[in-house]
């Protein structure tokens, strides 16, 4: 029998018992990211299912406590092997080329395949708590994104979120991952790197199945206090933006903001201020779906073009989207400000 | 023939006069909790008004603080030393020299105990308690061993004096701890949370 681990996001728990209970030749063991260090088991003991790793980002104060093979004397162990030299020798490097890299949207793979195979080599044998809290590996986030000209411009609490975000992600690396014959992650998101490190380490084959598109996914997770409107209209001028047609981009604001304009002045009493915002988005993100779906349309099946350049997310294309909303939500003010003065309020 | 023990194990005289003294610290702990509730909601608060490349302005910024905090709470604790001196004075409580060597010199102590308490409160919020051990240890040990000579050689109000000598070092270490980790606060800050 062949073992074949895969690890999986919470969600799909119950998915992927289906395609463990179906490949009876295999033998699974499960590598679960989680919230909280014991959570309820869903899904049914199933004979192939060898055990269930389970891998929490967040609920434990030390790595791994929760496993029945942590003990303090380990604990201590990791802790007194790990001195300061040696994390600004063997481990500082490492995650300044992550760093990098990820700053860079992952120009060189090679690289950060490298950079995560060796700090989780180095993090198997050292203290996580104490490498992290290191202030080598401190200076270098630091020095990486001051030396940055877009990063450097985020605010100081950012950073210190960022880097507390940051720190919870890597722990995942920190665990020391059974040998199998066959890697599988759900997503190639954060549980992908845990197999891309097997893989680099013993060349062991890793698939990774998607079951959505991960840029839109991360767009509808940015910015959390965005409404359902606002969310909508960020992934509808996406496509536009990929598909470098600018003016259309800048079309779809135009549209909004003209409609908030005239609906503010014109049906301003039979419309409360916060509906007429979210219809100018929703016109907004139409008139964007709209142009999207035309232009492929008439480009793949009536001019029988095959491909369509294309330019990958950048921060760029945050910039100019958030510009261009707060340059709406300064109209809007601007707006209020005008209806109140012209209706002498 | 042996000479003869106090009936108490404390000089009352002086415990009398040094527990005065120990009023002194009401006004400068109201002082810490103020400013240190301010430090502790602008380490975040103030991370959101500079930019990472003005990283620096942000640490002086809030180092300034601390050093505002420290001024105000030393100062708090020598006004309160005289307002009470002269309470007391006036009132006949303080009358002799005895009186007056042990409430000045435990009192200033006491004024500068609050300087110790603001920097280890701050090093324990932001997980660096360890900094301060050391310090607390040898003003101790610095106390109890000069503390036994005056007060066998000298006379018993020199004990207040030992005191404030252990004190001043306490605080003096303390203060070098904790500006050390004010320098750095964004960094204390990862490290605590």
């Amino acid at each position: 029998m062949r073992e074949h681990i895969h690890t999986i996001r919470e969600e799909l728990a119950l998915g992927l018992t289906s395609l463990i209970s179906n490949l009876k030749e295999f033998n699974f063991i499960t590598v679960a990211l989680t919230t909280k260090p014991f959570p309820k088991t869903l899904y049914p003991n199933l004979p192939n299912l060898r055990y269930v790793m389970n891998i929490p980002l967040w609920g434990t104060e030390h790595l791994g406590e929760h496993l029945k093979e942590f003990t303090i004397r380990r604990l201590i162990k990791l802790s007194a092997w790990t001195h300061e030299d040696d994390i600004r020798e063997n481990f500082t490097p490492y995650f300044r080329t992550f760093l990098r890299e990820a700053k860079l949207g992952g120009r060189d793979p090679e690289a950060v395949g490298e950079a995560l195979v060796k700090m989780h080599k180095f993090l198997l044998n050292h203290s996580f708590r104490k490498t992290f809290k290191s202030i080598h590996v401190w200076k270098a986030f630091h020095e990486e994104i001051i030396e940055d000209e877009l990063y450097s411009n985020a605010r100081v609490s950012y950073m210190l979120k960022l880097n507390h975000v940051i720190r919870y992600l890597f722990r995942i690396l920190a665990y020391d991952y059974p040998e199998a014959n066959l890697y599988h992650s759900s997503a190639s998101g954060l549980c992908g790197l845990i197999d891309v490190i097997k893989k680099l380490e013993s060349g062991i084959p890793y698939i990774v199945t998607e079951h959505g598109v991960y840029f839109r996914e991360r767009l509808l997770e940015i910015y959390p206090e965005l409404n359902l409107p606002e969310k909508i209209f960020w992934l509808s001028v996406a496509p536009l933006y990929s598909f470098r047609k600018y003016f259309a981009l800048a079309s779809s604001y135009i549209v909004s903001l003209l409609f908030i304009g005239v609906m503010y002045r014109i049906v301003e009493a039979k419309l409360s201020l916060h509906l007429i915002h979210v219809y100018g988005i929703m016109l907004g993100a139409f008139f964007a779906i709209m142009y999207s779906t035309s232009m492929l349309y008439i480009r793949y099946k009536i001019l029988g073009v095959t491909s369509e350049p294309t330019i990958g997310p950048k921060p760029s294309f945050i910039i100019y989207s958030g510009l261009s909303y707060s340059l709406i939500g300064v109209y809007i003010s601007y707006s209020c400000l005008w209806i109140g003065f012209w209706s002498g309020r | 023939m042996t000479k003869t023990p106090y009936p108490l194990l404390a000089n009352v005289d002086y415990e009398k006069i040094a527990n005065l003294g120990l009023l002194v610290l009401v006004i400068p702990f109201g002082v810490i909790n103020y400013y240190l509730t301010k430090i502790y909601e602008e380490i975040l608060k103030e991370g959101d008004r500079f930019t990472i490349k003005e990283i620096e302005k942000y640490r002086d910024r809030i180092a300034q603080r601390y050093r505002d905090a420290c001024l105000a709470t030393f100062g708090s604790g020598i006004g309160s030393l005289i307002i009470l001196f002269y309470i007391f004075r006036k009132l006949g409580w303080i009358s002799t020299s005895f009186h007056v060597t042990v409430f000045l010199f435990s009192g200033l102590s006491y004024a500068l105990i609050p300087l110790f308490f603001i920097g280890w409160l701050l090093g324990t919020f932001l997980y660096k308690p360890e900094l301060f051990v050391k310090p607390l240890i040898l003003s101790l040990s610095i106390n109890a061993v000069l503390g036994f000579i005056p007060t066998r050689c000298i006379g018993i109000e020199y004990a207040s004096l030992s005191f404030m000598l252990a004190t001043m070092m306490l605080t003096a270490a303390s203060l070098w701890q904790s500006l050390k980790i004010v320098k750095e606060i964004d960094y204390a800050y990862y490290f605590a949370f």
